[in-house]
């Protein structure tokens, strides 16, 4: 039956457009992370021509201020963004996992408890706490994904805690206390296979946003300045001029196009699982 | 406390606060779910708890299995106060008395095989067992609840069974352990009328054969008399008749076991006292009244219903009635 199930799923997710091109566009994305060495005509850290190149046959989209080629950049890139995009929304899953198991199975003061602090979360304005955070403990590619994950994930942990609070209700959950199985063994065979195909469109969405909000810490500077991704190749196309000169067109753009492309992969992907996964979403097709 | 009495339920109330209103009138009421109750049930007999939705039959059963916290009262199971154990001393009692519930589309988990439902259980109380004996244990149950092969269903899933067929695995589950104590909370309500009978006869044929003790709780009187050797009527969160199975439906006392016996009995009876037997009026289980719980539906009432509560008291040998009037009714009607 679950085989069936997951078949099912499948079919409903490539029925729809926008889930096919959502899941389209991240199959390409993987296949450039995967691929870049492959892919990209020179080492993005060596420098190979002489700075501010204007894109011609040998460097595609040009070089930059000290001479690395940008479309390897850009590619090599691909696996920075990507990378940390789903290693913090990995985290951040796993957290509102956590939170919105035990809040919504243990109900009561801890509920409340943990529920208040998922509101503060989502209130306070994200950005400046973030740019704070970052700047607090320091650039690194491990900094940025605990940023990113400290601060998103409050919304799939209130998601997640209403799942909860339908499956507790459910007469086998019931069943199995009556039996004596205990607490641990209740969660893992009956709340936990209930809670992970929502976790799966959570986690879709949580990745579109930690890429976004990996660019933007990026492109303000906080990214780790080791591990080029778009948004710090963005941060170095500001800080050298690139926006007020024609060099936008091959140094700001392409990011720029990469970043929206990718958010978009995943957005789409993600509505269209929250569509299977809640079939009043569903249209009638 | 008697020696045979396998379970001694005293002053049993449950209380629930419902909410309501907006934000600002805020009103909360207390809704009487289980209100006082005293019963024993006795080694080896099955104790027919009967009376209409939500009358907090439910209530009771969830009490008495640990699922919810009583507001008061004492349970007591083969003489240990249920009532003060820790969780994981509850879930010891728990291989001992096992309850049997009213849905079984709901009780079974939609993702596992009946295999791993059945070792459920096991797993929980006796985890060291080798698989192979958990296996036979599981094999044994489904033959004990007449599923034959019992490796043709060992392998299924749930939504590939019947209703009559998921509600005996529900109750392989209750026995696998050999508890003492089931109780069955309306356990054919949600099933077709044809397959009924069969699990009425197997959970006799299963407490004849296991020496089990069973509390059964249905809202149909004609079932309960099938099934039990004595009967409590229960009416808005109180015990209002109890006593053996043939003093219940021969000699009801109180008004409203009359009137569900009536409507079993003799409909012609019934038609011609109507006006008499019929259950009129809301039931309303929010206030705690001062008078006879029934009161307002029933068809005897005097003065002294309105201002006092009816005790149960013992009319005849192990019955018991809780009704201001009940001398009086008895000599009307014989
Ligand atoms: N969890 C609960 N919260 C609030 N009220 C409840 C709850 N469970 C039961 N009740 C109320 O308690 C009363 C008795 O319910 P129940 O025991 O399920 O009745 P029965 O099983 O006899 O139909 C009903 O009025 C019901 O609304
Ligand atoms: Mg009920």
């Amino acid at each position: 039956m679950g085989n069936q199930k997951w078949k099912k799923y499948w079919q409903v997710l490539t029925s729809n457009n926008i889930g096919l091109f959502g899941l389209i566009l991240l199959m390409i994305f993987l296949l450039i992370a995967i691929l870049a060495p492959f892919l990209a005509p020179f080492d993005p850290t060596d420098r190979v021509g002489a700075p501010f190149t204007k894109p011609n046959s040998q460097f595609l989209l040009g070089t930059n201020d000290v001479g690395q080629d940008i479309l390897s950049e850009l590619l090599y890139g691909t696996r920075i963004s990507l990378l940390i995009g789903v290693i913090a929304a990995f985290i951040s899953i796993l957290l509102g996992c956590l939170v919105g198991i035990v809040s919504g199975y243990y109900g009561g003061k801890v509920d409340a408890l943990l529920m208040r602090l998922v509101d503060l979360v989502l209130v306070i304005p994200f950005l400046p706490l973030m740019i704070l955070l970052a700047a607090f403990i320091g650039p690194s590619f491990w900094n940025i994904v605990l940023v990113i994950s400290l601060i998103s994930w409050a919304s799939p942990a209130r998601v997640i805690r209403s799942q909860v609070l339908t499956l507790k209700t459910k007469g086998y959950v019931e069943a199995a206390k009556s039996i004596g199985t205990n607490i641990s063994v209740v969660l893992s065979r009956h709340i936990l296979p209930g809670v992970i195909p929502i976790a799966l469109s959570q986690f879709v969405l949580a990745a579109s946003h930690s890429i976004l909000i990996e660019a933007s810490l990026s492109f303000l500077g906080l990214g780790d300045p080791f591990t080029k991704s778009w948004g710090t190749i963005l941060y170095y196309a500001q800080a050298r001029g690139a926006f007020l000169t024609d060099a936008w067109i091959w140094w700001v753009l392409p990011p720029g196009l990469l970043i929206t492309t990718l958010v978009i992969g995943f957005a789409f992907t993600g509505y269209s699982l929250e569509e299977i996964l809640n079939p009043r979403l569903r249209k009638e097709r | 406390m008697d020696k045979s009495n396998l379970l001694n339920v005293s002053n049993l109330k449950k209380t629930f606060i419902k909410k309501s209103g907006t934000f600002l009138k805020r009103k909360k009421t207390e809704v009487y779910a289980v209100n006082n109750i005293n019963l024993e049930v006795k080694k080896g007999e099955i104790l027919g708890i009967i009376g209409e939705s939500g009358c907090g039959k439910t209530t009771t059963a969830r009490m008495i299995m640990r699922l919810m916290k009583e507001t008061e009262g004492e349970i007591s199971f083969e003489g240990v106060n249920l009532c003060n154990l820790k969780d994981s001393e509850t879930n010891k009692i728990r291989k001992k008395m096992q309850m049997i519930f009213q849905d079984p589309y709901d009780t079974l988990n939609p993702g596992m095989r009946i295999l791993d439902i059945l070792m459920e259980p096991i797993n929980a109380h006796e985890k060291n067992l080798p698989y192979q004996a958990k296996y036979q244990r599981v094999v044994e149950a489904i033959e004990a609840i007449e599923l034959r092969p019992a490796e043709d269903f060992i392998h299924r899933y749930p939504h590939q069974l019947s209703g009559g067929q998921r509600q005996r695995i529900a109750i392989a589950r209750a026995i696998i352990l050999k508890p003492s104590f089931i109780a069955a909370d309306e356990p054919t309500s949600m099933l077709d009328v044809s397959v009924r009978a069969g699990i009425l006869n197997l959970l006799l044929d299963l407490r004849k054969k296991m020496g089990l003790t069973m509390m059964f709780i249905t809202h149909d009187l004609s079932t309960a008399s099938y099934m039990c050797d004595r009967i409590a009527v229960m009416y808005q969160g109180k015990i209002v008749e109890i006593g053996p199975t043939k003093k219940i439906i021969h000699k009801p006392s109180h008004p409203y076991t009359k009137a569900l016996v009536a409507v079993v009995k003799d409909l012609n009876h019934f038609i011609k006292n109507r006006e008499k037997l019929i259950l009129d009026g809301e039931v309303d289980s929010t206030k705690e009244e001062k008078g006879c719980p029934f009161v307002s539906r029933c068809p005897h009432k005097e003065d002294i219903c309105h201002s006092q509560v009816p005790n149960l008291e013992a009319i005849d040998n192990g019955h018991s009635v809780s009704c201001h009037c009940h001398t009086e009714l008895l000599e009307r009607t014989s």
